[in-house]
């Protein structure tokens, strides 16, 4: 038998061969043991809990702050409110997804990156399938209603994404990234339903761009914060 | 770790005992260097100690302590690529010699030197799944690939070894 046709492995034990110096062993147990007491560590239902509250809280203040949000309740309730329920369906599966096991346990990457590019084009086709009009891009792009919905969007769902964030906090060294897109795209759907109940405008082009580009910029704001917030 | 994060200084020093061997084992395969290891080590027990309130319980802790290793390494090489590098006098970027603490002859370190000449991808999903013992899905999780990917890798890795090993074997 030769050489390549064996394990290299099998008769090497390699695993204790290295070993830290007595010096590097003691900074460490100084630095990891100095004043070490009990922490207040949140089960993985508890960073659930605080997740959906914080998305619930900042959907019900972008309604309540919003004035035109009584007149469009009372005109189309009833579209708004189916609208709304589906989409709050698919958050709440984006939200389990994303975060129903500890990490290291969860869906694989490829799925949850798959979910990630998915839901936002379903989401855009949706926006495009209950527009009523559409007029040319450069009408949309000079409004200054298309941009108000947008920044009112994206800074709403900013402030919905950090809630959102903060009970996941160097929780997840594996993928940070991916949850942050996730927790981001959880966020940008919930601040743009709000925004669907809230904004009476149905032009195709005014809900892309003010409701649904919210969506995708919290997306990759939530990968590029997630590495940095959501990692050890 | 669930008594560590409840205050338990005993329990971090079993963990220690437990853990600290394979980390530092996993980085100076990466690092090829004893003291840089080292450094990355310290770095990833700070981290351990900052965020141990943030371990969720039931996840994997060797996976999750490995990942964050992994981590440190990147990012510490990220910051070292953006430092100014001494050339030779070839013009090129010098290469670091293995420095893995011992020169005897035997296969073992034959085995540690041709695992060092192995690219970085190799190298770490051989030192996960074969010396650390990680499963191939745990290894997965901590390279952030999927498992068929680490297999590929193990796979190719090896072939590698293994041209390098016959060649240790060759008489002279």
């Amino acid at each position: 038998m030769t050489t390549a046709d064996r394990d290299p492995f099998e008769d090497c034990k390699l695993a204790d061969k290295h070993v830290p110096s007595a010096a590097v062993a003691e900074r460490i147990r100084h630095t990891c043991t100095r004043g070490l007491k009990a922490e207040r560590a949140h089960s993985l239902r508890t960073r659930g809990w605080l997740t959906a509250l914080a998305v619930s809280a900042g959907v019900l203040i972008l309604l309540a702050l919003s004035p035109r949000a009584l007149a469009r309740l009372s005109s189309e309730f009833e579209s708004a409110v189916y609208g709304f329920l589906g989409w709050g369906v698919v958050l709440c599966l984006v939200l389990f997804v994303g975060l129903a096991k500890p990490p290291g346990k969860r869906l694989g990457r490829r799925i949850r990156l798959l979910i990630a590019a998915l839901v936002p084009l379903a989401f855009f086709a949706y926006l495009g399938l209950t527009a009523s009009g559409r007029a040319p891009l450069g009408q949309a792009l000079g409004d200054s209603d298309t941009l108000g919905c947008g920044l009112y969007a994206l800074f709403s769902s900013a402030l919905v994404a950090a809630g959102v964030m903060l009970p996941w906090r160097r929780t997840d060294p594996f993928n940070p990234g991916i949850t942050g897109a996730l927790l981001g795209l959880g966020a940008g759907l919930g601040a743009a339903l709000a925004m669907g109940v809230v904004c009476p405008s149905r032009e195709g082009w005014h809900l892309w761009l003010s409701h649904g580009l919210a969506l995708i910029a919290m997306m990759g704001l939530g990968a590029w914060v997630g590495r940095r917030w959501l990692a050890p | 770790m669930e008594a560590y994060v409840d205050g338990d200084t005993a329990a971090f020093d079993a963990l220690y005992e437990q853990v600290a061997a394979k980390i530092f084992g996993y980085l100076i395969r990466l690092t090829r260097e004893r003291e840089r290891a080292e450094d990355l080590l310290q770095v990833t027990f700070t981290k351990l100690h900052r965020a141990r309130a943030s371990y969720i319980r039931g996840a994997p802790f060797l996976p999750w302590l490995f990942a964050i290793a992994r981590r440190a390494f990147i990012d510490e090489r990220r910051r070292s690529k953006n430092r100014h590098e001494d050339l030779s006098a070839h013009g090129t970027l010098p290469e670091p010699e293995p420095d893995l603490g011992s020169a005897q002859e035997d296969l073992s370190d034959a085995l540690e030197q041709a695992l060092a000449r192995l690219p970085v991808p190799y190298r770490e999903a051989i030192v996960l799944t074969k010396i650390t013992g990680l499963s191939l899905s745990e290894a997965a999780e901590v390279l952030g690939t999927t498992p068929s990917a680490v297999k590929l890798r193990v796979h190719r890795g090896y072939k590698e070894l293994r041209q390098h090993l016959e060649a240790y074997h060759r008489p002279q």
